[in-house]
């Protein structure tokens, strides 16, 4: 069959993509490894306390049948997915084999792709953000409406924080309730903002792609029962495979189970060459256009290889990300509600230390439907002194997590290699921060943390989850390639080289701006599908 | 690394700590404490106090092993 689209990949900007391209009329098929589109969730549909008193069958959705929930090794990229989530990636080193000592990225093999498991946290980016990205504003700013429409967006139009964080998206459903814990930190910070703004720091809540509302007969309002780590709960989180279950079986085909390893563009076509991880045949499907989704890692190992260009190095973005758990002295052995959805509960931004735009974007989380095992792990005690210390702690713990604004430089990049696993090529990975880029970081960690002082939230450590432990990615196929000028993206998302496929993810980014890039991808991706309908 | 990181609980001290966690009849152990700011200042204090001895034991407990 002959499709008039194949969208690579099922992730944040693949569902986008295809919702996009199939309201067009186009017939469209998504090539993706998972093979599985339901997630199994077997949390039962009540609040986490009441759970913990009486559940017995806890033990399999909180740490696991095979207890893969207790970590072995100290914090590492993806520590954060529950055991319910870690079907994200499972697999992963087999399927897209990769190489480094420096970057060990998540890399997804799942329906929904990171977006199985992302925070659900919403930006939109500034006009100088994106013109630094190399994309077009006043040409995106509409697609960042029609994401909110799709995904579902809780946000608080008064928020303090909105200035640097959410600009142009009237229309979104009202704030979820923040927790106790959120509660203290901006009463406290509403008594007298300016000891944020003096240290070029800004504190509200922010937009969640949280259902706060129901939205329509599938995905329901968050119902607060703090379980979000571990199911799906009422559907209220946008997942990209809620959105791919609504499109019309006439007109969109999953390919699942298909692991997309080279295209060829024909001209009049493009082929996919395939491997059935089933079977492990090799399989072509054809289409007259393809869309590139399969996040900007794994999306520009395939255009690399797809161009022959082995052994050419192209840019990698990533966000340095620290956390910082810190005592809230206000909620320090006090009482916390039950009542909570479990993602971030506040938000901000710290600008550069020259007042020139945003440099970090912090997400603040509360430590309660985590558990404390966790946290003894972490503590230079014996465990009963350590589960007395994180129990008195715990309805105090705020834990700050830290995006940095990346850039390119030639310390960062990634290259395909000879070898390759059952006919997928072996990238490997090398990220390393300038000298100055590690000094400027620390000298804005330092003022963040003077900055959580003075809301009476005391850093008690800081934690490094490794360079790829942002989970964002992006600027692998820019616009502009400092290290190779063919290989690139043109201004109107297509691959140089190959005018039928389309970039629909983060690769084609020059800059990635310190603030999460998940809604600015499915933004972007509507934008991509529309060129792709527009030159069809 | 650092000596107190040499005391931090080992694999299998935090595996039975996990499976006891999640058996549902021993919730009330694993409970906050909320007694009141001044209840958690003293606790956490009795545990600094308590650690200086206490590493001192596990560090000589750990070389004899």
């Amino acid at each position: 069959m002959l499709y008039d689209a194949i969208v690579i990949g099922s992730g944040i900007s693949g569902g986008m993509a295809a919702k996009a391209l199939v309201d067009a009329g186009l017939q469209v098929a998504m090539v993706d490894p998972a093979r599985d589109s339901k997630l199994r969730d077997r949390i039962p549909d009540k609040p986490f306390r009441e759970l913990r008193r009486t559940d017995a069958e806890q033990r399999s959705y909180l740490i696991g049948d095979h207890l893969e929930g207790i970590p072995a090794a100290g914090v590492k990229v993806g520590a954060q997915l529950t055991p319910p989530r870690q079907h994200i990636s499972r697999g992963a080193d087999e399927l897209l084999p990769s190489q480094s000592e420096t970057f060990f990225p998540l890399l997804p093999v799942s329906l929904g792709g990171l977006g199985a498991g992302w925070g659900a946290a919403c930006f939109t980016f500034d006009a100088a953000e994106l013109e630094r990205m190399g994309l077009d504003g006043a040409d995106l700013s509409p697609y960042y409406q029609k994401a909110a429409d799709l995904a579902g967006i809780s946000a608080d139009a008064a928020s303090d924080a909105n200035g640097h964080l959410w600009q142009g998206v009237g229309r979104h459903q009202p704030p979820l309730r923040i927790d106790t814990n959120a509660e203290s930190i901006l009463a406290r910070h509403q008594g007298d903002p300016s000891r944020l703004s003096q240290r070029g720091m800004t504190l509200g809540r922010i937009p969640m792609a949280i259902l706060s509302e129901d939205l329509d007969g599938i995905r329901k309002a968050n119902p607060y029962f703090d379980t979000d780590f571990y199911g799906s709960v009422r559907k209220s989180i946008y997942r990209p495979s809620y959105l791919l279950e609504t499109l019309p079986s006439d007109r969109f085909t999953l390919l699942g189970g298909r692991l997309a390893l080279r295209f060829e563009d024909k001209g009049d076509e493009v082929l996919v060459h395939c491997r059935n991880i089933e079977t492990g045949g090799f399989e072509n499907h054809r289409a007259r256009k393809v869309v590139l989704c399969a996040g900007a890692l794994n999306s520009a190992r395939l255009a690399l290889h797809s161009l022959g260009l082995n052994g050419v190095k192209t840019p990698i973005l990533c966000n340095p990300y620290t956390y910082m758990p810190t005592v809230n002295l206000a909620m320090l052995g006090r009482e916390a509600r039950d009542d909570r959805h479990s993602m971030a509960q506040l938000g901000g931004v710290l600008q550069h230390d020259d007042g020139d735009g945003v440099y970090g974007c912090y997400q603040m989380y509360s430590y309660r439907s985590l558990l404390l095992f966790k946290l003894m792990k972490e503590m230079p005690l014996p465990p009963a002194l350590g589960l007395l210390v994180a129990r008195t702690l715990q309805t105090s713990l705020a834990i700050f997590g830290i995006f940095f604004a990346d850039q390119q430089t030639e310390t960062k990049f990634l290259e395909v290699l000879p070898a390759s696993v059952g006919g997928m090529p072996v990238v490997k990975f090398d990220y390393r921060q300038t000298d100055s880029e590690m000094a400027r970081q620390r000298r804005h960690e330092d003022r963040f943390a003077a900055g959580l002082r003075s809301l009476r939230c005391f850093p008690i450590g800081k934690v490094d989850p490794g360079k790829a432990g942002s989970i964002h990615y992006a600027g692998t196929i820019p616009f502009e390639n400092p290290f190779d000028k063919r290989f690139h993206a043109n201004p109107d998302f297509t691959l140089a080289g190959m005018r039928n496929v389309y970039l629909g993810d983060g690769a084609p980014w020059n800059f990635l701006p310190a603030k999460g890039l998940s809604f600015t991808l499915m933004a972007n991706a509507l934008r991509v599908a529309d060129r792709l309908v527009a030159a069809s | 690394m650092s000596v107190l990181d040499m005391l931090k609980p080992d694999d299998a001290e935090i595996r039975r700590a996990a499976l006891r966690e999640t058996d549902p009849r021993y919730a009330a152990e694993f409970e906050p404490f909320t007694k009141g700011p001044f209840v958690a200042l003293v606790i956490l204090t009795a545990v600094g106090l308590a650690t200086v001895p206490l590493t001192l034991w596990r560090l000589i407990a750990k070389k004899q092993s």
